[in-house]
């Protein structure tokens, strides 16, 4: 199995006035922007996905939105989980994906820091902690024959956005 | 301080007329590498030293980058704590003891890259990570210890310095 891990681009400000809700806050026009060029260079990297599964924050939705349209899946291939949730737990994460999407061979989840690093670092890890720098439209690429916490996946690339955005505009 | 590693290109295949030591590297594997070399420009990239295994096929492209950035031949070093059999733990040593280096490439061999990333981020040498031949894994860390002291901001596969 292929997963790819992926921040949320960027969003407003926490203390924007009329966002007080951490869980409405949308990307800014910059964060759109970035995204769109990120997906693009995703493309231009062959990368695809069978399932998207995301934060249901609108942060995480934005930034899921713009793949699914970016890489023409369908709006049916994007679930939200509570497990990618700020509140979320990375190991129940694992239990999702192996409960209910074993099958598939390349999943995307969308989500928040340090959510994510935690999730990279028990896949690829166990217990240890690893320490990693996931920016906002970061993109990592793990591989594993199962996701069982106990085994190891591959970590086999992690991207910063403004290498796939350069890549995104080149093609 | 900012650590960058690189896995030597391809090389040609082991074969009676070649001690590993001295393999260098493939036509393709040159071509591919020197690919690189260039688009790490398009990255910014610069670095104040290179230490290379002193391997050909490591050596050859250590070459390769500093001479697409410019690197004086004199700051080309080989060492050899980065051989294949090398250990991950004597190069911080060495590292250390070289003083203060703010981009430091080191160009060499698998599984050591991967086991001085493992060591460098989760305190565990045995992570698995996609370091192929041309790869490129950026760390970066307040002072190099032999433990977990770093962070992993990236890594990059060929395809992907090939492609940006």
């Amino acid at each position: 199995m292929n997963l790819y891990i992926i921040r949320h681009a960027i969003a407003v400000e926490p203390d924007a006035p009329g966002y007080e809700d951490d869980s409405q806050r949308p990307l800014t026009d910059k964060g759109h922007a970035k995204m769109v060029s990120i997906t693009r260079g995703l493309k231009a990297l062959d990368v695809h996905f069978d399932l998207i599964l995301s934060s249901p924050y609108t942060r995480a939705l934005d930034t899921a939105r713009i793949l699914i349209k970016g890489l023409g899946m369908e709006k049916e291939q994007l679930v939200t989980s509570e497990n990618l949730a700020p509140m979320g737990f990375p190991d129940q994460m694992i239990g999702e994906i192996n409960d209910k999407y074993l099958n598939l061979a390349s999943i995307a989840v969308v989500g928040h820091e340090p959510n994510l690093s935690a999730l990279i670092s028990l896949l690829v890890a166990g217990d240890a902690a690893v320490l990693l720098g996931i920016k906002k439209g970061g993109v990592c690429h793990l591989s594993a024959d199962n996701l069982l916490h106990e085994r190891r996946a591959t970590l086999e690339w992690l991207m910063m956005p403004k290498h796939l955005i350069a890549l995104g505009e080149k093609n | 301080m900012n650590l960058y590693l690189m896995r030597h290109a391809i090389a040609v295949e082991p074969d009676e007329f070649f001690e590993d030591r001295e393999r260098p590297l493939s036509e393709k594997g040159r071509r591919r590498m020197g690919k690189i070399a260039r688009n790490l420009k398009k990255l910014d990239l610069s670095f104040d030293l290179i230490l290379t295994s002193p391997y050909l096929r490591a050596r050859q492209t250590a070459d390769l980058v500093a001479d697409a950035l410019n690197i004086k031949p004199k700051y080309v070093v080989e060492s050899e704590n980065l051989v294949p059999l090398g250990f991950t733990n004597q190069l911080v040593e060495e590292i250390n003891a070289r003083g203060q280096v703010d981009f430091l490439l080191i160009v060499g061999h698998e599984p050591f890259l991967s086991q001085l990333i493992g060591m460098l981020v989760a305190g565990d040498a045995s992570l698995s990570l996609g370091m192929r031949q041309g790869g490129l894994c950026r760390l970066s860390m307040e002072r190099l210890i032999y433990g977990r002291c770093a962070t992993l901001e990236w890594l990059m596969t060929p395809a992907q310095l090939t492609a940006i």
